[in-house]
């Protein structure tokens, strides 16, 4: 049976209204953000730098950094302070933006007197750039750089969008990454089943649609020093446009994909001319920089037997007192120091040579027939990457940019004046740095001119 | 005639004994009027001498700990000076010398290592890297000042004024925008350089922790009204993280940053 006493009684406060209430307050306050901003300060020089000083390797430190679930935690609670500031405070930036807001007077500012009119003050403020002027009970108000107030905002924007786009980065989905090693002259097909020498993310599909060529490499280094001083590569795409590749210069294909030449290495083309009349060409890719590193390449198609064949590059070759030596680090006049086994179809080993010094287009006389190494070329390490997330990180650091310069380089100034007894004073307060004395001053002294006063 | 590396070489000396005069009348009150003229000739020499270090080289200087020396001078004295033309004494004219003071320190320092000229690795070979140097030099400079102004505000009898104040706010605000570019500039750079957004290694572990802590400077004054000794104290806790993070690298070869190369010759 319904209380009549109850009829039309307003209901109480709903349990736990006040606490999502408190807790809102708590979350939007200037406190808790500082405190996280101070924890993460604090994980840095505690816990990574020890560990850096200590040598874990940059790949495990970075893990730290971005999986860690102490750090995950500040992260979280840094998105959720940020968002949270920005909407509690952004009703008061908009409005500081367009004019309103609290004027320099009650801000603390300083006025001094300017010995002009209120109409002379207003006119100058306006041709100073003090556009937006609405008047107070006693003078007015004018502001320059209104939209600068906003800047904070559209700063932490940015930030919770950098963290947005780089959790995108790293996680498991949006990002591929692979590399590829090719040679001069060979194409890179993404749909190819063994088109990446490695993938460390991500699934090659995402890229299936790439195709280039290399046209190029060219490694520089300088004088006699091991002092890489240019790395350039000239691929060319299907709609056969060629584009420099360098180290510091990626190709990006489209907005989402990356394509940077990593490394480089030697790739010499070997013919193996077997005794009985047939002969293969082959590219072999090798770890055999700098001079004096060896690597070793298989030749077949002299059956029955094939030859292992350890090679030594020496880019720029000098005799020193009968042992290999080079003069600089290009491949400019290129010999090769090589030694060969022989393997047998059952497996057995023979060594024939070692440390012979051969020049390019020399044969090679093996009991099976001839090789020749043709030539020597070079191969690079192409990184391939693609991610939606790469155009969301660089809108992000574009959003930091530019709410950093103008909240901090160019912030909003509010110009007050007011009638006082020693006739109309001035105060100017900056946002951020607070009274701006000097620039009072200067418009004080400009006023002086105008008014003629 | 010696060449152009040579020179410079002789210039930066140069410098060198001027800026150590130029300190000495910061602090010599009696010395004082020699102070400017000093100021005026050690930024000559150091900018002639990184013009010619640049001529050199062939690029701006900024590859090595005794290039990155010339350029880190010459940022602080720059800086001096243009404190010293627009003070009229007071706090920030103080904070000026003793960033003065600094300057010869800086040149000694860069005294230590290879002075040998060599072109950029490929790494570096970018406008980018450019920007990025360029701003982190503009915002040590800053900060240096800043810092020297907090210094003077915590020093016995001194304490805090509404100019100091706003001497550590101004700096503190410019010089996290400086090291927002720089960090954004070489966040980018990283990525095109490594497919890797932000390098997590010492030098960029030091220079994110620097980065906060001049964001918490500003919190501490716009959100909870920090001045006097309590902001300058902030403002100084920063100092060394940020001193590490502009030179670790000159002493740790452990990271990213660190180019004075090995040289490794041809045999």
């Amino acid at each position: 049976m319904a209380n009549s006493s109850n009829r039309g009684e307003r209901q109480g406060p709903r349990p736990g209204a006040g606490l999502l209430r408190a807790a809102w307050r708590f979350v939007a306050s200037r406190g808790f953000a500082t405190a996280v901003l101070l924890c993460w300060i604090a994980l840095l020089l505690v816990w990574v730098v020890p560990f850096q000083v200590y040598g874990l390797p940059t790949a495990q430190v970075r893990g730290i950094v971005l999986t860690e679930p102490f750090f995950l935690v500040v992260y979280a609670l840094l998105l959720v302070a940020d968002v949270a500031c920005m909407i509690a405070r952004l009703p008061a930036r908009l409005r500081e933006a367009r004019g309103g807001g609290a004027g320099a007077f009650a801000r603390g500012a300083a006025g001094v007197p300017v010995g002009a009119s209120a109409e002379t003050v207003a006119r100058t403020l306006r041709s100073s750039g003090y556009g937006r002027q609405r008047a107070t009970d006693r003078g007015g108000v004018a502001v320059k750089r209104g939209p600068s107030a906003i800047g904070s905002v559209v700063f932490h924007l940015g930030f919770v969008l950098l963290v947005v786009g780089i959790a995108l980065w790293e996680g498991p989905y949006a990002t591929f990454r692979g590399t590829a090693t090719l040679a001069e002259g060979e194409s890179f097909d993404g749909s190819a089943p063994k088109a990446f020498a490695d993938v460390a993310k991500g699934s090659p599909s995402a890229v299936s649609g790439l195709r280039f060529t290399v046209d190029r490499i060219r490694p520089e280094f300088h004088r006699d020093i091991l002092l890489f001083t240019k790395l350039e590569a000239a691929i060319t795409d299907s709609a056969r446009t060629t584009f420099p590749v360098r180290l510091s210069d990626p190709w990006f294909p489209d907005a989402e994909t990356m394509v940077a030449i990593e490394d480089f290495g030697y790739a010499p083309v070997v013919r193996a001319q077997s005794a009985a009349g047939g002969a293969v060409v082959s590219v072999y890719k090798l770890r055999a920089f700098p001079a004096g590193t060896k690597d070793s390449l298989t030749v077949t198609g002299m059956a029955p037997s094939s030859y292992r064949i350890d090679v030594e590059v020496y880019g720029d070759y000098r005799d020193r007192s009968g042992k290999p030596g080079t003069a600089t680090f290009n491949l400019t006049d290129p010999r090769l120091r090589i030694g060969v086994t022989r393997v047998a179809s059952n497996g057995t080993e023979k060594p024939l040579f070692a440390g012979r010094v051969v020049r390019l287009g020399e044969p090679i006389l093996l009991p099976d027939g001839t090789v020749t190494f043709e030539s020597v070329s070079h191969y690079g390490v192409f990184r391939i990457t693609r991610s939606p997330a790469g155009p969301v990180v660089l809108l992000a650091l574009a959003l930091c940019l530019v709410g950093a310069v103008s909240r901090l380089a160019l912030p909003r100034e509010v110009a007050e004046w007011r009638e006082s007894e020693g006739g109309i004073e001035l105060a100017v307060w900056r946002d951020v740095y607070g009274p701006w004395d000097a620039g009072r001053d200067r418009i004080s002294r400009s006023m002086k001119g105008d008014d003629g006063a | 005639m010696p060449d152009v590396a040579t020179l410079q070489m002789a210039v930066q000396a140069l410098a060198g004994a001027i800026a150590v005069a130029g300190a000495l009348t910061a602090v010599v009150r009696r010395w004082r009027g020699a102070y400017r003229p000093l100021l005026v000739v050690e930024c000559g020499l150091l900018t002639a001498s990184a013009a010619m270090r640049w001529f050199a080289a062939g690029h701006p200087p900024m590859f090595g700990t005794y290039e990155n020396t010339v350029t880190a001078a010459l940022a602080l004295a720059v800086t001096a000076l243009a404190v010293d033309l627009r003070t009229r004494g007071g706090r920030i004219a103080d904070a000026g010398r003793a960033v003065a003071v600094w300057v010869p320190v800086q040149i000694a320092y860069g005294a230590f290592f290879s002075t040998a000229a060599y072109p950029l690795t490929i790494s570096e070979r970018s406008l980018l890297v450019d920007v990025h140097v360029g701003f982190a030099w503009a915002a040590y400079a800053l900060v240096a000042l800043g810092s020297m102004v907090a210094l003077g505000v915590v020093l016995p009898g001194r304490g805090g004024d509404d100019d100091a104040d706003a001497a550590v706010v101004r700096t503190a605000g410019l010089g996290f925008l400086m090291l927002t570019v720089m960090m954004a500039v070489g966040a980018v750079y990283s990525w095109m350089l490594t497919a890797d957004w932000y390098p997590w290694e010492m030098v960029g572990t030091l220079t994110a922790a620097a980065w906060l802590g001049y964001a918490a400077v500003l919190h501490a004054r716009i959100m909870f009204g920090w001045r006097g000794r309590r902001l300058a104290w902030a403002m100084l806790a920063v100092l060394p993280v940020t001193v590490a993070a502009f030179w670790v690298w000159s002493i740790y070869a452990g990271t990213y940053h660190h180019f004075d190369i090995a040289v490794i010759r041809a045999f």
